[in-house]
């Protein structure tokens, strides 16, 4: 595998934080964003040899856990045991993914690619076992197109608007993961959801993903979801718990809110305009959507993962309200992601 | 405003277009000490442009007349310079800013070139501390005769032959103005001067 | 150096300029207000607090001199914001390169950013100088 290559499969995925921080673990030259650093380290006349495997170990962490939608399910022991051990003896089917793994398909690679998922490796660790599923999916973008970028006649006929859009949706190779630790109580269906895909899109990769689970194993090993909207409140009221940065409520003046703060090291639960607010309430504030950051040390320095729970007013005012889905961002690898994952599970513990 | 309510850099260039603003609004959010002697050069430069045009009220000023002159303006868009702060003795033109930012400038009539080079050499063996953020500086030449560019010439003949260490160029935005460059004795770090000429030639010959 | 020392400082500095009593009303304005209150000043916030309509080239030159002047008063620093509303917040570096570029990079997405200007807030704080004194 060249660096050119896994550094393509870097810039598709990996939020530029994370990716700076993998080149410089790996001793890598970084340029002016993704577009320069690729082409410094696609340049054939430098040897990256030395960093080959480093970087490309750091990419199959990422994979396993970087910009997911997660849904756990509460499995016993020997239903786990018996799905890990089905899962270290599968045999994984030849695909194109499969052979360029940790690397990505590019989009023209990818047009005869299926939508359905295809296992391409089991990852085996101390802490558990995953099994790697690629797939096609399908990415809208939008893009701001200026007239010069347009033919004559369009442009003219097009003068008469102020901003014109230009959306695509482009095909990128989606990378879903089933992950069963070795210790606690939830098996976690982690499908892709990097910035710009719809809700929808990752609800169905994760519908398609459980069952082709089952048919792999043949056996049904996950039952509902957990349900983790009482873990919006719940981690909004613990006031030490991580950086609050958004939040999204009803109160009992019949008003909806949306509040957010993604200014570094400063929490919602502090800022003067929410206390006030609330202060002035007689009953507390009944939140639906929080955004979540934790500060993780890591040897150079710190990263900084997102917990999304994001339900809506309307579902709040139900008499159960349910929410499936964790959104977890900006993981450097998989030892913040899985400090994510222990916090979501220790407030589940509590609710 | 249309970004949050708020202005966005594009709409406060917009409304900074003016050269004096656009050259305020730069100092601004300036974020380096190499931003910041961009924004004082453009600054000497449009002050330098807009005395050009009026030699007739300047012609016959002496030259603390002309440097409290162009003092003036550079105050009037918002730096902080004055004349003679004590730097190792009285430099005629200091700007000063945030980090510890210094730029001086000796400002001369050019009555001979033994007289610029003494300002020269003011600057650079006097004034000029040579420390980083303070390694940059101007010779302001007014000019009361013609040809400025013949003027410019020679100057930097007389400042080559005077000085074998000091590197000179054209500039490639002003073919009148030069940049020089030398190893500063205090420091040994590079100390780099713009010698710009303002004309203030003032014979008109429209009289019948 | 606290608000007061800034201000004899300003018009030290600036004596007998008519310039200085804006800029002390600005002071006055980011000193009385809490810490957590001076997070992102911006011009219209500047404007909006001495009783301006807009932006104009006198509240201009006041925050030339307390922004760029050795007074040093307040900080620059700029905010990025998405299609969707989302903000990052960028250092004066990151800003002045950008300019000097014409490229700024995206600080999540690497890549990019079409027509920044358009989508950048230049906003100030107030400096470890004048909060200082207000500790």
């Amino acid at each position: 595998m060249d660096m050119g290559t896994l550094a393509r499969s870097m810039r598709a995925r990996m939020p530029w934080p994370v990716g700076q921080r993998v080149l410089r673990q790996n001793e890598l030259p970084r340029g002016h964003g993704w577009e320069k650093t690729v082409e410094k380290l696609s340049d054939e006349r430098v040897n990256y040899d030395y960093a080959i495997e480093g970087t490309t170990n750091d990419l199959r962490e990422h994979l396993l856990c970087g910009e997911k939608l997660v849904r756990l399910y509460m499995v016993s022991k020997p239903a786990r045991n018996a799905l890990t051990k089905t899962l270290q003896n599968v045999q994984l089917p030849k695909s194109r993914f499969r052979e360029a793994y940790p690397a990505l398909l590019s989009e023209d690679e990818l047009e005869a690619g299926s939508s359905k998922p295809i296992l391409i490796s089991i990852e085996d660790s101390d802490e558990g076992v995953s099994a790697v599923f690629a797939s096609v999916r399908s990415l809208l973008l939008k893009e701001p197109l200026t007239p010069d970028e347009l033919p004559e006649g369009v442009a003219d006929a097009l003068s008469q608007y102020d901003e014109i859009v230009g959306i695509k949706y482009v095909r990128y190779e989606a990378v879903d993961v089933v992950s069963i630790p070795k210790t606690g109580d939830y098996v976690g269906i982690r499908v892709d959801f990097p910035n710009g895909m719809h809700r929808d899109v990752a609800e169905v990769a994760q519908s398609r993903l459980r069952t082709e689970l089952s048919s792999l194993v043949k056996a049904e090993h996950l039952s509902s979801p957990v349900n983790l909207f009482p873990l919006i409140d719940a981690m909004y009221k613990a006031k030490t718990e991580g950086t609050v940065v958004e939040l999204a409520f009803g109160t009992t003046t019949a008003s909806l809110k949306h509040e957010k703060m993604r200014r570094r090291g400063t929490c919602l639960r502090d800022e003067a305009y929410h206390k006030g607010g609330k202060a002035a309430l007689g009953s507390p504030i009944e939140p639906y959507r929080l955004s979540i950051v934790w500060r993780v040390p890591f040897s150079e320095g710190e990263s900084t993962p997102e917990l999304g729970l994001y339900s809506t007013a309307l579902a709040s005012g139900s008499a159960n309200p349910i929410l499936t889905d964790a959104v977890i961002r900006k993981c450097m690898g998989l030892r913040d992601f899985n400090y994510v994952e222990k916090r979501i599970e220790y407030f589940l513990s509590r609710v | 405003m249309n970004v949050k309510g708020q202005y966005s850099l594009e709409e406060l260039r917009l409304l900074f277009r003016h050269e004096p603003d656009r050259i305020r609004f730069e100092m601004l959010i300036a974020a380096d000490h190499e931003a910041r002697l961009r924004h004082v050069e453009a600054a000497i430069d449009w002050i330098a442009q807009e005395h050009a045009k009026t030699p007739q009220h300047r012609h016959k000023r002496d030259e603390d007349e002309l440097t409290t002159d162009l003092i003036t303006d550079l105050k009037a868009m918002g730096f902080d310079a004055s004349h003679d702060k004590d730097y190792g003795g009285h430099a005629d033109i200091v700007i000063e800013a945030r980090e510890n930012f210094l730029w001086l400038a000796e400002a001369k009539i050019h009555r001979d070139y033994a007289w610029l080079l003494k300002g020269f050499q003011q600057l650079d063996t006097r004034y000029s501390t040579g420390l980083p953020g303070q390694d940059t500086g101007s010779l302001i030449i007014y000019c009361k005769r013609r040809r400025v560019d013949l003027v410019m010439d020679r100057w930097c003949e007389e400042l080559a032959r005077a000085r074998p260490d000091v590197s000179i160029t054209v500039c490639a935005e002003n073919p009148l103005i030069r940049r020089s460059s030398h190893r500063h004795e205090r420091t040994g770090l590079l100390f780099r001067v713009r010698h710009v000429p303002i004309s203030i030639y003032f014979k008109p010959d429209d009289r019948s | 150096m606290s608000a007061k020392e800034i201000k004899a400082e300003l018009h030290e500095r600036w004596r007998g300029d008519s310039i200085t009593s804006l800029c002390d009303r600005i002071i006055d304005y980011a000193s009385s207000l809490p810490e957590n209150q001076v997070r992102m000043l911006t011009f219209r916030s500047f404007g909006d607090a001495v009783g301006k309509d807009g932006v104009d080239d006198e509240l201009l030159r006041a925050l030339t001199i307390l922004v760029s002047s050795r007074l040093a008063a307040f900080d620059a620093r700029a905010l990025l914001v998405d299609d969707d509303d989302s903000e990052h917040e960028l250092s004066a570096k990151e800003l002045e390169k950008a300019r000097a570029t014409g490229v700024l990079i995206h600080p999540e997405t690497g890549e990019a950013v079409p027509d920044f200007e358009s989508r950048v807030i230049p906003f100030f704080v107030p400096s470890a100088r004048l909060r200082a004194g207000n500790r």
